[in-house]
């Protein structure tokens, strides 16, 4: 054969990460071959999991993007993340519409681990509030959720898994590419408007990239999501495709900390009704994050967002407000990769120098 | 609707820990002497410091799990009568097995100085015996929770912050453990604790019984069966905790939110209103050369419950104020001929005193000894049916049969009723509980003996025998005969 590298582009490929990448995203690939189940047609609407902000996996940069900078020996993460929801579910409009769940607030606590290029992560939400109006829209009735710590002490919602891989790039490079799929294993009461009640798995394409103080990540992927529930207005339509896409620059930095600053918007439609008024939801999320720079040992970051509802299918709220507060810790020593040993400074993506 | 497949879930805490940091083991059970942790056992913790990762003396974080399956095999018994009268709390005199399974995770992570965070989700499946009824506070598992199903649940079981105020003294190690960073802390110092957890994390704690997981398998020795510690249906609460360690002394106090209702897992956060309040007192000393401690506790609990003696009072003035026409909260008694504490539920007080004694005998034997009465008045809140309880027993570690990692437990635990809770039972009224219809009353008793075989450093097996007495107070029914086995397995 010929040998000829003219046009020939070489991207340092990790074939272990790549393959690590694709035995994550394989069961949710099998899962989408899956139909979408359909809801039994009932006169009550029944509850499903009405958020649709998915944060990202702890140890990410933003709040819903996915800076795939992990990297270093082993590392833990830590993160409680709270948030509140206003109107995220209104069925019907104009005169008709209902604010079935007029507010919804969370609290989660996320656990990860990091490895080099891999995160392996825990998240489990609890709902602290929930409430909304009762009443019929569109022929079907709607019970507004009665969450309350006192009802639900010690509730987990939705419990997920997370494995991201990054397949291209280092950490702090102008480009990153990797992948994450996540499992997400139902928990809590329908009713609750907390749950689909079924599994449900997410599988994501992911860039990101650094340049001098500015930072960019997005996403793309599909959400498999099995509930289908077409008669109820406002009602989940099945398996969906997410998006997020986040840019933002660094506005502050000191020796060991730096504040980010940056817009996220992201979203979701059904499948079955791509871009549909019903099935689409789209937010804006102004996010802004403070973090120590430290690349090994304790170190902290705080994360706070407001946003609002751009397109508003169910999940997109009339107004959100977000603030995460994570603990990361990481061993020190770089990882000895195949062709180089890269230094701890690399290996973060925090260059001393760069200000 | 709880987790549908929360095995998943377990799969994934578990391998969060395990995956990346190995497989191990924690420390010694508490048999014998209360143990440090085993620097050299295999667990996460000395797996990572072993490898220069982490510091299991001053920790930042740490993280550990435990899985634990229980199974109870009670054997047909003789009764006289079983929910007679429609009264629907016997225990059915028939064969049964019961079940728990449960797997935990314990993370903890210092937040500034003298301030820890723990979070400690759990998943627990079940089957009670009987469905949880015809057991004072001799229920053969403590695992067991009261709103528990087959159906593995995932849930939070604890999640607080707790700050250590140092005032000096000298200074006292504490070994990295579930719910316990490892560092060095000053000996006169104050702790608070804020948030979700069981009064049981700080209060009663006994080194030879009071774990389910590693010792007695029967709740009569988790604690004092006659102490009804706010709590929800699973045995978790939020509220608050002060502490003062001086030395050999402790002095706690602590406010707990009660279940909205009796036995439910909905809680109070009224806490001006409805409170469960506790005062314990511990003094530690050494006898012979030999550890030991003693606890007095006390408490005083304000909830929305039924008295005894107004329920029978309400069901004499007016027969038709009986257990099966009271439309609110209710245990769907069909005995039409019995009173109810539905129809006597108001602002009512509770109260008990309790004294809680531990001593090493030697590096390998422990004995212990608790004994608690309550008033007697109100029915049971949160925990079991007992009104006053008692007692004794011993555990020991294999070291003379050269396996030191095994234990073995002998107890014997009594309980009692109030006359007036007697009462209401004679007149076939049921509590949370219990109720059988009628009663010939006698004290609750249990006898227990088990032997926990050590394999691989990590994992306990476990065979357990129980005898119970007089089951639910009522010397008509019983003895009862249950077999038990358990697996536990830390790392």
């Amino acid at each position: 054969m010929r040998n000829s590298n003219k046009f020939q582009i070489v991207i340092p490929l990790d074939t272990k990460a790549v393959f690590a990448t694709f035995a994550a995203i394989l069961p949710v690939a099998l899962a989408l071959t899956l139909p979408p189940r359909a809801a039994a047609a009932l006169p009550v609407a029944q509850g499903f999991a009405v958020e649709r902000w998915y944060p990202s996996s702890p140890g990410a940069a933003w709040l819903v993007a996915d800076d795939i900078n992990q990297g270093g020996r082993l590392g833990g993460i830590l993160s409680a993340t709270g948030g509140v929801a206003q109107q995220p579910l209104v069925a019907g409009s104009g005169s008709n519409a209902l604010a079935a769940v007029q507010r919804q607030s969370q609290v989660g606590i996320a656990l990860g681990v990091t490895y080099d290029r891999f995160r392996l992560s825990l998240r489990l939400n609890s709902p602290v509030q929930g409430y909304g109006q009762s009443g019929t829209v569109g022929g079907y009735t709607y019970i507004a959720p009665q969450v309350t710590l006192g009802s639900h002490p010690d509730t987990f919602s939705d419990v997920t898994i997370g494995l991201d891989a990054r397949w291209l790039g280092t950490p702090g490079s102008a480009l990153r590419l990797g992948a994450s799929a996540q499992l997400v294993v139902p928990s809590g009461d329908r009713r609750d408007y907390l749950t689909d009640g079924t599994f449900r798995a997410f599988g994501r394409l992911l860039v990101a990239g650094d340049h001098g103080s500015l930072m960019y990540a997005g996403s793309l992927g599909i959400h498999v999501r099995p509930l289908q529930s077409a008669a109820p207005p406002s009602s989940p339509k099945g398996h969906e495709i997410v998006f997020a896409a986040a840019i933002g620059g660094k506005a502050w930095t000191t020796q060991h900390a730096q504040l980010s600053v940056g817009p996220e918007v992201f979203g979701a439609t059904a499948l079955s009704d791509l871009l549909g008024a019903q099935s689409t939801a789209v937010e804006a999320l102004l996010s802004a994050r403070w973090e120590q720079t430290e690349v090994v040992g304790a170190r902290w970051r705080a994360k706070l967002g407001i946003g609002v509802g751009i397109v508003h299918a169910f999940g997109a709220p009339m107004w959100r407000t977000v603030l995460a507060i994570e603990s990361l810790q990481r061993a020190e020593g770089p990882v000895k990769h195949n062709s180089n040993v890269a230094t701890v400074a690399e290996e973060d993506g925090h260059d001393p120098q760069a200000k | 609707m709880v987790l549908s497949a929360a095995g998943a879930v377990f799969a994934a805490a578990l391998v969060l820990q395990g995956i990346v940091l190995g497989l191990s083991s924690l420390a010694y059970a508490d048999a014998g002497k209360p143990a440090a942790h085993d620097n050299e056992a295999f667990d996460v913790m000395n797996f990572l410091t072993d490898r220069g990762l982490h510091d299991i003396e001053a920790e930042p974080w740490n993280a550990y799990g435990q899985f634990t399956y229980i199974s109870s095999w009670k054997r047909p018994f003789a009764a006289a009568y079983t929910n007679l009268g429609g009264s629907t709390n016997s225990m059915s005199p028939q064969a049964e097995r019961s079940f728990t399974g449960s797997a935990t995770m314990y993370v903890g992570l210092r937040l500034w100085a003298g301030a820890e965070a723990y979070f400690v989700p759990e998943i627990i499946a079940e089957r009670p015996l009987s469905q949880l009824t015809g057991l004072g506070g001799a229920i053969q598992n403590g695992e067991l929770q009261k709103n528990g199903t087959s159906t593995p649940q995932i849930y939070r079981s604890q999640t607080f912050i707790k700050q250590t105020i140092s005032l000096g003294g000298s200074r006292q190690t504490k070994t990295s453990d579930p719910l316990q960073l490892g560092q060095t802390v000053d000996s006169h110092r104050i702790v608070l604790i804020a948030g979700n957890f069981t009064i049981l994390d700080f209060f009663d704690k006994n080194s030879f019984a009071g774990d389910v997981r590693q010792q007695f398998l029967n709740m009569a020795f988790l604690t004092h069966a006659a102490y009804d510690f706010a709590s929800d249906a699973r045995g978790y609460s939020w509220g608050g905790v002060a502490e003062l360690h001086w030395d050999d002394w402790a002095v706690r106090v602590a406010r707990m939110t009660p279940p909205q209702n009796p036995n439910v897992l909905p809680v109070d956060f009224r806490l001006a209103k409805y409170y469960g309040d506790q005062m314990e007192i511990e003094h530690r000393h050494t006898l012979a050369g030999q550890p030991g401690a003693v606890k007095l506790l006390g408490y005083r609990n304000r909830e929305w419950m039924g008295r005894f003696d107004q329920a029978l009072a309400a069901f004499a003035a007016d027969p038709a104020k009986n257990a099966t026409t009271c439309q609110n909260y209710n245990y769907n008694s069909g005995n039409a001929t019995a009173p109810d504490l539905c129809w006597s539920r108001r602002e009512n007080t509770k109260m008990g005193i309790g004294l809680n004694v531990e001593q090493a005998l030697s590096e390998d034997i422990g004995i212990f000894a608790r004994g608690m009465i309550s008033d007697g008045q109100t029915e049971v809140y949160a925990y079991t049916s007992t009104d006053r309880s008692a007692s004794i027993g011993l555990t020991a570690r294999g070291t003379p049969w050269r396996r030191p990692f095994d234990i073995a437990g002998l107890g014997m635990g009594v309980g009692w009723i109030s006359s007036n809770h007697a009462a209401y039972l004679a007149a076939g009224g049921i509590d949370g509980f219990i109720g059988d219809g009628n009663l010939h009353v006698g004290a609750e008793n249990v006898e227990e003996l088990f032997y926990s075989f050590n394999f691989l450093r990590t994992i306990w097996l476990t065979a357990d025998l129980q005898r119970i007495g007089n089951p639910a107070f009522n010397s008509d029914r019983g003895p009862v005969t249950i077999l038990g086995a358990r697996i536990h397995a830390e790392f």
